[in-house]
C-alpha cells in the first residue's frame, strides 16, 4: 500500500545524551488489524472466536493475549482488537460476530527507550506506573487530544495505535514533548 | 479534574468523558405521550442543588454511557454504574 501520510524525517530530535535518545519510535508495517464485536454471554461466539484466534479471548478490563503470532486487545466489553502478521479470515469468527478490518486506518507506532513512560505521562491521563500498567495490558484513552489505543509491550516497550491521517501529528506531539530526553525516529 | 470509575474500564480522568445529560429523563410512551410530555421530556430539567444523577459517555474509552450519582455542589462522585444500574446513595 502506498503511504500517503506524511511523517517527519528519520533522525534524532532533542536532547543529546550520551546514553542515546530517551525514546525511539518506529512504526509497524504489515500488520492486520481487525475489530471484533460479539457477545460473550452467547455460547457459541467465544468458542468460534477461539478456533479463529487459537487463544481465547481477554475478558478483563485492559487485558491482552498473545500466541501464534496474533494479539487480541480488550477494548470495552464485548470489544476486541485483533492485530496479527497473517491476514485472519474474517468468516471463521462465526456469524454471530462483526468482524471490520481496519488496518487501513490505524497507523502502529513502536515507542522503546528509558524515558517512554515520562513521555506517554505528558499527554496520557491513565496510570503509567509500572504497577498498574505492565506488560499485558493495553488501554483505549487518550494522547494530547487524540483517541489512540496504547499497549504495553514490555516495561519500557509501547505500541500505540492512532488514527493514520493523525500519524504526523503525533510524531510531532512525540518530539515535542519529548524534546528533554531526545527522541529518536527511525526510518519507515 | 473529576476521576470518575467506568464500571467496564475502572478509574479514569474525566477528560475521557463526555457528558450525556440527567439519567433520570423518561422518554414518553410513544403512543400515549401528549406534545406536553415530550416538550417536558426534551427541554425540561430539573436543577437540584445535591445528588444528581448523570450520564456520562465515555467517549475515549469503552465508548459505553455509563450512570454517575454526582452531588453537584461538591463534585463527589457517589456511585457509578450501568445505566440500568439502580446507585448507591451513599449513605452508609
Ligand atoms: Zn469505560
Amino acid at each position: 500500500m502506498v503511504d500517503l501520510t506524511l511523517s517527519l524525517a528519520p533522525g534524532t530530535y532533542g536532547a543529546e545524551n550520551r546514553e542515546g535518545p530517551g525514546v525511539t519510535v518506529s512504526k509497524r508495517h504489515g500488520l492486520h488489524i481487525l475489530h471484533l464485536a460479539g457477545d460473550l454471554s452467547d455460547t457459541d461466539f467465544p468458542t468460534a472466536a477461539r478456533h479463529a484466534l487459537g487463544l481465547p479471548l481477554p475478558q478483563l478490563a485492559g487485558e491482552t493475549r498473545d500466541g501464534h503470532g496474533v494479539r487480541v486487545l480488550w477494548l470495552a466489553p464485548n470489544r476486541w482488537l485483533v492485530v496479527s502478521g497473517h491476514k485472519l479470515e474474517t468468516d471463521a469468527f462465526g456469524e454471530k460476530a462483526s468482524v471490520n478490518d481496519v488496518g487501513q486506518g490505524r497507523s502502529v507506532l513502536r515507542l522503546s527507550g528509558r524515558s517512554v513512560r515520562d513521555l506517554l505521562c505528558k499527554g496520557c491521563p491513565i496510570d503509567l506506573d509500572p504497577q498498574s500498567f505492565s506488560a499485558g495490558h493495553a488501554a483505549a484513552t487518550l494522547l494530547g487530544h487524540l483517541n489512540v489505543v496504547i499497549d504495553c509491550i514490555a516495561d519500557d516497550v509501547f505500541d500505540l495505535y492512532v488514527t493514520r491521517s493523525f500519524d504526523h501529528f503525533i510524531h510531532d506531539w512525540l518530539v515535542r514533548a519529548g524534546k528533554e530526553f531526545g527522541v529518536s525516529i527511525s526510518a519507515t | 479534574m473529576l476521576e470518575i470509575t467506568c464500571p467496564y474500564c475502572g478509574k479514569r480522568a474525566q477528560k475521557e468523558f463526555t457528558y450525556a445529560g440527567d439519567a433520570g429523563a423518561e422518554r414518553p410512551n410513544l403512543e400515549t405521550g401528549t406534545n406536553q410530555d415530550w416538550f417536558e421530556f426534551v427541554y425540561l430539567r430539573d436543577n437540584p442543588r445535591g445528588l444528581h444523577d448523570e450520564l456520562w459517555h465515555h467517549s475515549a474509552g469503552c465508548r459505553r454511557l455509563i450512570k454517575v450519582r454526582r452531588d453537584v455542589v461538591t463534585h463527589e462522585i457517589i456511585d457509578t454504574g450501568a445505566p440500568s444500574d439502580s446507585l448507591s446513595t451513599g449513605a452508609s
